[in-house]
């Protein structure tokens, strides 16, 4: 069930009616959160709830069988071990089990050995990589003492199956969740005002990014044929709508969540207005991205750093999808980031005087706009055909008032709601004055319902 | 009470405050938009809304009427004036009434039928012969889940009753509760109508508008006249106009300029795009008939029939020049209607005469120009006229 649905709608209504307004005893809240997030991940394939409680039971189960090993060092890592693989395994096996075997079977036809394996077919369930990532970070939390495991099973699965970021994020972390869930304290009416805000806001976002996402579509599937003009309008839009479509699902998510009384970490923060790729990176799926950095690059150790933040954004990339698009777009990344962090610190800060931010704004956006090509093309070869029409077409462009009226179009959905969300995190007291306040959470619906075609999927869904 | 519920029902009262504030503004919105360009009719669905409107009056009529109840062959192909001296030449009087309605599927044809059926039972009255077509491009699969499934949606918020909701809704919750709130917030809008109308506004404000170069020059001022004859005819716009009981508005010149337009050949790509867009919404050409939609079409049929004297089956020619189906497909049409015949007892009117239309009788691959449609229509008005002496009209 995505969020941007009439069925969501009534579900949270009759949820939140239950929860808030029926039941008063905190385990009664507790096992309506985990009945609620149960039936939330049924509607999207009722078969595909027992992995998630078999994910549930592993990372539950480890935890404690980690913490009984507190003093025993060897064997806790080799319990920690054994807890990451079974939750990695379960990701692996649903979402690289076709991908290692059409990579494989292609190796044996370069082999002379043509459909040497059989095609699998494996459905990807729906928020796998999510639900992993969060037990995963869990095990390792209960492993490094960062918290103790935790012993009640209802307030665990309310944690793993809590329903707004289950399927697609914000990652949420036991450290930061479980705590909530121990004091279950009604929210503040002005986390409700705010939560309400935000879900409007989100669903605005997400109409803007479904309105131009044909704008982009027509550049992926006409890359070879692209103008100059055809190439940036294009590219502007898939970036508008990524944006919109991500964001728009963290903060619907964040928004509900805060309805609730939860508190979810937040996970864009004006991403275009970055000055290098780093800085993108720090703004942009900012759970995943901290995740990545605790879990994944830390692990990886420090001794050659460059080598583990290109190993690290590699794997990042084929998190993103099963295929070696996504693994060239991870490595594009690895790449740019590593160059950033070996200029600061062989060039120094101090060398760059403030002014360049003038350069290094469009830099960084051109350069994200190029990951974007790499991320949405069919083949490499589509990408560089994007990327070259970006500076010389393979038509001349035709600025006529149809292509103009795209391209302002585009630019509107660009501009607006990264507007919107600087007024609303960088000036959060103006933001939050009532008339602004309902004023913006009107205009978003008023937007959503007069544009937005609900049931519209989410990108992320297919991570 | 404690703070928690204090602060539900506060939240609560906010969020049915904000979505009833929002559809309102967006309501008079698309209303405003709606006013200040009368001539737009998104995707037919104004047709829809002024026969349902009308139809109370229709159903009052003591008179012998003949439904034709259909797609948009009946809508365009049909002419009024033909139909009835047709029927006056073999001695039979009757008023057609056009429910023929483009953009459409089996399900939305199920609900209009009951809201005919709805209507007539209220007075009692019946209707003397129901000619209802089997389009099938209505009732393909990829008509049920192509590109274009999404606007029968709006058409299901507009005929639907508070049953018909609470039934889809036990179907698909999904789908039941998003054609509920395009009724309630919308009116029977759908989001992408109010997008299609918004876009047309924009593109009608800044762009100038491209005369389309590749048809014949003579063509497309035969149809700027016919468009102003039109507007002289029926100066405020309306879709399902009573006084014409559905069929399109009339008069010598608008008859002149069509015809004008209908002299002119028109290029053989034009009508091969035209059969790849039906092909592609619908298709046309391969015709695999969604069994759901057949059973929709079937209720139909059989709920029209039950209130009718006498009740035919019709398949409207398609453009045989173009459209061309494989036997194969042909099959499963006549699988579809044999299917149809066999579970209502209504039979096909066959119409040997309509085989003879040519392209030169035709606007597009499956719509008539008006000489095309004053032969079907003589030929369909003179099938039908023993049908109506036996419902007892002479």
């Amino acid at each position: 069930m995505a969020l941007n649905t009439a069925s969501f709608a009534v579900f949270f209504a009759v949820f939140y009616a239950v929860y808030a307004l029926v039941l008063s005893r905190p385990r009664h809240k507790l096992v309506a959160l985990v009945a609620g997030g149960l039936s939330f991940y049924a509607a999207a394939g009722i078969e595909h709830v027992p992995l998630l409680l078999l994910s549930l039971a592993i990372s539950y189960g480890f935890g404690l069988a980690i913490e009984r090993a507190r003093a025993d060092r060897a064997r806790r890592r080799r319990r920690l071990l054994l807890g990451c693989t079974l939750s990695l395994g379960l990701l692996a096996v649903f979402k690289y089990t076709g991908f290692v075997t059409s990579t494989l079977d292609a190796a044996l036809e370069t082999l002379g050995l043509a459909h040497a394996l059989p095609a699998l077919r494996v459905v990807l369930p729906v928020g796998i990589s999510f639900y992993t990532f969060q037990s995963v970070s869990y095990l390792v939390d209960v492993s490094r003492r960062a918290r103790p495991a935790e012993r009640d099973l209802l307030r665990f699965a309310a944690w793993v199956t809590f329903f707004p970021p289950l399927v697609a994020g914000p990652i949420v972390r036991a450290r930061m969740f479980l705590p909530q869930l121990e004091k279950l304290s009604p929210p503040e009416w002005l986390d409700v005002r705010r939560g309400i805000l935000l879900f409007a806001l989100g669903l605005a976002k997400k109409t803007v990014a479904d309105l131009v996402a044909p704008t982009a579509d027509a550049l992926f599937r006409g890359a070879s044929s692209a103008s100059t003009l055809d190439a940036w309008t294009g590219l502007l839009a898939y970036a508008a709508q990524m944006y919109g479509d991500f964001s728009g699902w963290s903060d619907m998510a964040i928004g509900c969540a805060a309805v609730l009384g939860f508190a979810l970490p937040r996970n864009f923060d004006l991403p275009y207005l970055s000055a290098s790729p780093v800085e993108v990176w720090s703004r942009w799926h900012i759970s995943l991205s901290t995740w990545l950095r605790d879990y994944l690059f830390w692990p990886l150790g420090t001794r050659h750093p460059y080598r583990s933040l290109i190993v690290t954004w590699t794997l990042c990339g084929l998190w993103h999808g099963a295929s070696w698009m996504y693994v060239g777009w991870g490595l594009y990344w690895g790449v740019l980031i590593a160059l950033t962090h070996w200029l600061n610190a062989h060039l120094g800060e101090r060398v760059v005087p403030r002014a360049a931010v003038v350069v290094q704004l469009p830099l960084t956006f051109y350069l994200w706009l190029v990951g974007l090509a790499l991320f949405g093309a069919a083949t490499p070869g589509d990408t560089l055909r994007i990327v070259a029409s970006t500076v010389r077409g393979a038509q001349p462009s035709v600025l006529d008032a149809a292509a103009a009226l795209s391209l302002a179009g585009v630019g509107l959905a660009l501009v607006v709601p990264h507007a919107v969300d600087w007024l609303v995190l960088r000036r959060p007291a103006v933001a939050e004055r009532a008339p602004i306040l309902w004023g913006l959470a009107l205009a978003g619906l008023v937007f959503s319902i007069a544009f937005g075609e609900p049931g519209q999927q989410f990108i992320y869904w297919r991570f | 009470m404690t703070p928690h519920r204090r602060i539900a029902l506060r939240t609560f009262a906010t969020a049915l405050v904000l979505l009833t504030l929002a559809s309102l503004v967006v309501r008079a919105a698309t209303r405003a938009v709606e006013a200040r360009n009368p001539g737009s009719d998104v995707w037919g669905t104004a047709r829809v809304e002024q026969a349902l409107e009308a139809l109370p009056v229709v159903a009052a009529r003591d008179e012998t009427q003949v439904l034709l109840f259909g797609s948009s062959n009946l809508q365009n192909n049909l002419q009024r004036e033909a139909l009835e001296a047709a029927w006056s030449a073999a001695g039979a009087r009757a008023t057609a009434l056009n429910f023929g309605f483009g953009g459409i599927d089996g399900e939305v044809q199920r609900l209009l039928a009951e809201r005919v059926v709805e209507a007539y039972a209220r007075h009692g009255h019946r209707l003397a012969v129901a000619v209802l077509e089997l389009d099938p491009s209505f009732l393909t699969t990829r008509r049920s889940s192509g590109p274009f499934a999404r606007r029968y949606d709006q058409f299901q918020a507009i005929v639907s009753g508070p049953r018909d909701f609470a039934a889809a809704i036990a179907r698909s919750p999904e789908h039941g509760v998003r054609i509920a709130a395009y009724r309630i917030f919308l009116g029977g809008i759908s989001p992408a109508a109010i997008t299609a109308r918004a876009s047309g506004v924009l593109r009608a404000r800044f762009l100038p508008h491209a005369p389309d170069t590749t048809m014949p020059q003579a063509w497309r001022l035969a149809m700027a006249r016919a468009a102003e004859a039109e507007r002289r005819a029926e100066p405020a716009k309306r879709y399902w106009a009573l006084e014409r009981d559905g069929f399109p508005p009339a008069s010598p010149e608008l008859e002149a300029a069509l015809a004008d337009a209908a002299r002119v050949p028109l290029p053989d790509s034009f009508f091969e795009a035209d059969v790849r867009f039906r092909e592609e919404c619908c298709d046309a050409v391969d015709m695999r008939i969604d069994e759901e939609a057949l059973s929709a079409f079937i209720l139909a049929v059989r709920d029209l029939a039950g209130i009718s004297r006498r009740a035919v089956l019709f398949v409207s020619p398609p453009n045989r020049a173009f459209l061309v189906s494989p036997p194969e497909a042909e099959a499963r049409l006549a699988a579809a209607l044999a299917r149809v015949s066999e579970e209502t007892g209504v039979a096909l009117l066959a119409l040997p005469g309509s085989e003879t239309l040519g392209r030169e009788d035709y606007l597009d691959s499956s719509h008539l120009n008006v000489f095309g449609a004053r032969k079907l229509s003589t030929e369909l008005g003179a099938a039908l006229a023993p049908l109506l002496l036996a419902a007892g009209s002479g």
